[in-house]
């Protein structure tokens, strides 16, 4: 598993265009298994281009996308979970927290292809896990977003992929649920599973992340948070103010509970050093 | 009760009470995914563009179904080359397809002499019906509702998480042609039940009051078949106890439970 090698998602040059307008160029990311990488960068920077293009829905110029080590294909992609934007999904369509969780299941049955028992098992234990199997007769659009967002980690879950991809799981939900959906992610990562995930947020990101790049159509920094959140690389990413704002809230309290159990290890190191 | 059994007593009565109940289950069922797709206008502009296509076929003899596709079709690909590649949207697309097809059909009607029959493909005539017609309208219903019964998961999956389906492999457009596909089908049969002008009136209506009465979706079918039950039986007796339009009553009908439903709906959220 280490960094050279082909294990986990790899992205490698990728350049993708809508017509002449360049979104990303020669991007290459790599995500290991038991590991978080946040894309951060400001809206148009290509963020979700980058996981729909890793999905197969965007065509690419060039660049090549590998799982490990095999050229990311359509069977290949039933293995990728993928959570969308909140606009993304009909929230009025009637379906229940269940159903929603099963059509997780769907991708390894074909046309005309029905879950079964080990199925529905499968997508029970998810519920379970992410404590809303009360909730499983429940139309999903009668949930607080946090609910959602937990529905949607779930099928994540029943899918049983190796990559977790999400798409802004912070945006459009309370500091709460922000820190719980979070803790939920760090949970699954602890599992191996690999996980990107884009963010506007620095200071949620910098706590969970393993690893963080800045995209603004390229890569713009890539590494650890520490490393990578530096006034210089926020100003090249953002532009000017933004930046500040952006540096001063990477530097707030711990929220989630991986954010405060590194830095209970960062202060302890840091005693052990002084002494 | 004999006003009730009384129309029954007559042979067109009962083909057009039969054929009537299998287009309300056609249109009550497809009408759910056409209203929860936000399809409403995409449907009212097939069941327009089909004129020209019936027209033809009405004046050659040739088969009703056929005209309608062909016309159903030339709508489809001529609504995705108006708006492929961005300078019209989509809503304005379908209206330029849907007046132009239309008004090919109206001119189409005008070369004809034949003003009763084209009334009745704007007006329907259920009342007209013969047992090959409602053969053909029985094997259409059993044709959408067995689509509808096999894509089940399919529709769901591209209607709820269009982008999740597709990285399942599902080709949304494919789902969404099929939908075309089976509005083609309940237009064509819908039409000798309330016509061409008030067809969506049948498709969307009963969908949409069945919409206010429950969030699960087989409830929602179940409730809006019986909704367009409901409707074309009073348009039925209405249109034969005072010799008014079958279909503009069948419409009005669902029409008038869609207000009731939604006053009931707001009255009680008032509380």
């Amino acid at each position: 598993m280490s960094r050279d090698g082909t294990w986990g998602l790899r992205v490698d040059a990728l350049t993708v265009a809508y017509g002449a307008n360049v979104a990303l160029e020669a991007v290459s990311v790599v995500c290991e298994p038991g590991e978080i990488v946040g894309l951060l960068g400001p809206n148009g920077s290509g963020k979700s281009t980058l996981l729909k293009a890793v999905l197969g829905l965007l065509p690419k110029v060039s660049g090549s996308i590998t799982l490990n080590g095999a050229i990311v294909d359509r069977g290949c992609r039933a293995r990728m979970a993928y959570a969308p934007q909140r606009g993304e999904v009909d929230w009025t369509f009637p379906i229940t927290v269940e159903e929603v969780v099963l059509l997780g299941r769907q991708g390894r049955h074909g046309l005309f292809g029905r879950p079964g028992r080990a199925d529905r098992q499968i997508a029970h234990e998810s519920l379970e896990r992410l404590r809303m199997r009360d909730f499983r007769g429940h139309q999903i659009g009668a949930l607080s977003a946090g609910q959602q967002q937990r529905v949607f980690l779930a099928r994540a879950v029943a899918q049983q992929g190796e990559v977790l991809l999400l798409d802004e799981p912070l945006t459009g939900v309370d500091a709460q649920t922000q820190v719980e959906v979070l803790d939920l992610v760090d949970d699954l990562r602890s599992q191996g599973l690999a996980i990107v995930m884009t963010t506007h947020d620095l200071a949620q990101a910098a706590q969970v992340c393993n690893r963080i790049c800045l995209l603004n159509r390229h890569i713009v920094a890539d590494g650890a948070p520490s490393e990578v959140l530096t006034p210089r690389a926020l100003m090249e990413t953002y532009g000017g103010r933004d930046a500040i704002r952006f540096a001063g809230a990477a530097q707030q309290e711990p929220t989630t509970k991986v954010g405060r159990a590194r830095a209970r290890a960062v202060s302890a190191t840091q005693r052990t050093g002084d002494q | 009760m004999d006003r009730l059994t009384e129309p029954f007593q007559l042979t067109f009565m009962q083909h057009a009470f039969a054929a009537s109940l299998l287009i309300g289950l056609t249109c009550g069922v497809l009408g759910v995914y056409v209203v929860l797709r936000r399809m409403a206008f995409i449907g009212d502009a097939v069941s327009h563009t089909v004129m020209p296509g019936l027209v033809a076929a009405y004046t050659q003899g040739w088969s009703l179904l056929g005209g309608a596709l062909v016309s159903g079709i030339v709508t489809a690909l001529g609504i995705g080359w108006i708006s492929r590649r961005g300078l019209v949207r989509e809503d304005t697309a379908i209206g330029v397809v849907f007046t132009g097809l239309f008004a090919l059909g109206v001119v189409m009607i005008s070369a004809t002499k034949s003003f009763k029959d084209v009334n009745n493909l704007l007006f329907g005539n259920v009342l007209g019906v013969t047992p090959e017609d409602v053969a053909m309208i029985a094997g259409s219903a059993l044709v959408v509702c067995a689509v509808l019964a096999l894509l089940h998961k399919e529709l769901e999956l591209t209607s709820f998480d269009p982008i999740h389906a597709q990285v399942a492999g599902l080709n949304a457009d494919v789902v969404r042609y099929v939908l075309l596909f089976l509005l083609v089908l309940a237009v064509v049969v819908g039409i000798q039940a309330v016509g061409v002008v008030l067809l969506s009136g049948l498709l969307i209506t009963p969908a949409a009051t069945a919409s206010l009465l429950t969030n699960r979706l087989q409830r929602m079918m179940l409730l809006s078949v019986v909704d367009a039950f409901v409707s074309v039986t009073i348009g039925l007796y209405a249109s034969y106890y005072f010799n008014v339009s079958t279909g503009g009553a069948i419409v009005l009908a669902a029409a008038a439970i869609f207000v009731v439903v939604s006053g009931v709906r707001a009255a009680k959220s008032a509380l």
